[in-house]
This record gives structure tokens, sequence and C-alpha cells, in this order.
């Protein structure tokens, strides 16, 4: 996995911006929050909302707990975006990044007891881009809105 | 065996069954607090044989994948296993997707699961 030193960006434009202190008992609140929109405006369905879920849980706690140490102190900041067909999510915290060496190659037989380590692969599983900038603080996560349903939104 | 809001232990035939109650994507603490009092419920105890019903979770973030593994982990240690049984259709998407269906053995119901170590005995 490719982690980018550049300065994290978002295309498109912003829909909403949030911030918490990195408290992870606030993560779900947020979370619900946000997907809660996401299938209201219709642009992820009511079947696909648990894996969007999952997808800003991971991303979110990996900020709070490992970005920012749970230092209640540090913001994560969560910025939600549209870019044509698309939605998005960037998530940034205020630690010191992470090196793409220290996450587990699940393809490898062996790494299948890992205890820990597969919140990533689980954010690839359901977004269309997953992408690490600034060194591991920012992570932007893309996914096509759900098709319009029949007649229109 | 010990019982409280969050899963329930039960023995029978010398197989433990732990029945989760609570499963929901708010509820994802109980869940991982859960596993935690089983892996603890586990520890020192040998030959393990354990049954583990997911019926009710409808949401599992990796770090309940992790606990889910350290107790299948304990519990082949312990010279036993543990079955999974119940597992929603989304959960079951999940485990494969991550490889773990390579590791755990998952059954549609507590009774077949329950029969399927007693026939390993």
């Amino acid at each position: 996995m490719e982690i980018l030193t550049v300065a994290a960006t978002h295309p498109g434009s912003l829909l909403e911006s949030r911030q918490i202190p990195s408290d992870v008992s606030l993560v779900v609140p947020l979370v619900c929050r946000l997907v809660g929109r996401l299938v209201a405006e219709g642009r992820v369905t009511e079947e696909d909302r648990r894996k969007v879920e999952l997808c800003l849980d991971e991303a979110v706690t990996n900020a709070v707990t490992h970005g920012n140490d749970s230092n209640f102190e540090k913001l994560v900041t969560v910025r939600l975006f549209e870019s044509g067909p698309c939605w998005g999510v960037l998530i940034t915290d205020e630690g010191e990044g992470f090196d793409a060496d220290q996450v587990p190659d699940l393809e490898v037989e062996e790494q299948l007891w890992q205890e820990s380590g597969r919140g990533i692969a689980l954010m690839r599983l359901y977004m269309d881009e997953v992408v690490y900038f600034d060194g591991g603080r920012s992570v932007r996560m893309i996914r096509a809105c759900a098709p319009a349903p029949e007649g229109g939104r | 065996m010990a019982s409280d809001d969050i899963i329930r232990l039960t023995q029978t035939d010398g197989i433990i069954i732990a029945q989760l109650l609570r499963g929901a994507f708010r509820d994802e603490n109980g869940v991982l607090l859960a596993l935690e009092k089983l892996g603890q419920v586990m520890k020192g105890r040998t030959e393990i044989r354990m049954v583990l019903d997911l019926g009710v979770v409808e949401y599992v973030s990796s770090a309940g994948l992790g606990r889910l593994v350290a107790c299948l982990k304990r519990a082949r240690e312990s010279g036993g296993d543990l079955f999974l049984a119940s597992v929603r259709s989304e959960i079951l998407e999940l485990l494969d997707l991550m490889k773990l269906t390579e590791i755990f053995t998952v059954h549609e119901t507590v009774d077949a699961a329950k029969d399927a170590l007693l026939d390993r005995a």
C-alpha cells in the first residue's frame, strides 16, 4: 500500500465538515449522522448502509485511536464531499502518520491469524478508492453514488 | 455459567454455547465487550469446545474480527475448537471476503454446530 507524502485534497464540492475530539465514543454518532445523510440523499442505498458505516467507522476510529492516540486534545476532521457521480470523505488527524510496512498483508495465509490490522483492508472492500496522504495523517475514500431509482430521485 | 446483558453462556454435553445478545452498529461496543469477556472465560481452560451464536450480530468491525480470531486461537490452542453458528448473510460475506472462512467453521444453526462438535469427540 502506498502512502502519499503530499497534502490531502478532495475533488468536487464540500457537503459537510465536522470535527470531533479524539474520543472513540464519539465515532459511532458521527458516522450514523453522515451515513444517514448519504442514505437520505440517495447517494447510498439502505442495502449498502452497513458497508459504508463500516468503512467510515474504521477510518475515523483509526484516526482517533492510532493517529491521535486517543488524545482528547487532538481533533479529527471529517469532510464529506461530492464529485460528479461520486461522493467521498476526507478524514484527517493530528498524529504522526504511519508506515505502510506496518500494515499486514492479509493476502498471506499466515496473516489470517492476526488479531489486528484489518481496518484498511475492510475499507478497501467497500469503497472504490482509498488513498492515504500526508504520510498517513489523511485518508480519502471515494465511492460511486447509488444509481437513481426508476422514475427519478 | 455466567450470563449478563451482552452474552449468555450455557453448557450442555460438555459444549459451551456462547450467545451474543447485542449486535447492532450502535451496540458495537457491546459486541467487543462480549468477545473480550468470552476470551477471559476461555483463559486457562483445556479442550474448549464452543459454539458461538452470532444470530443477532449485524455489524462487526475489524476490532470485532480480531477478537473472533483471538477466541478461535484460544479454543484451538486448548486442544478444542470453536464453531460459529447462525451467522447473518452480511457477516458471512464479510468473513468470506476477508478469507476468514478459511479458518472458521460456520454452521447454519447452533444445533448443527453442536452436533458437529459432538461428532468429533
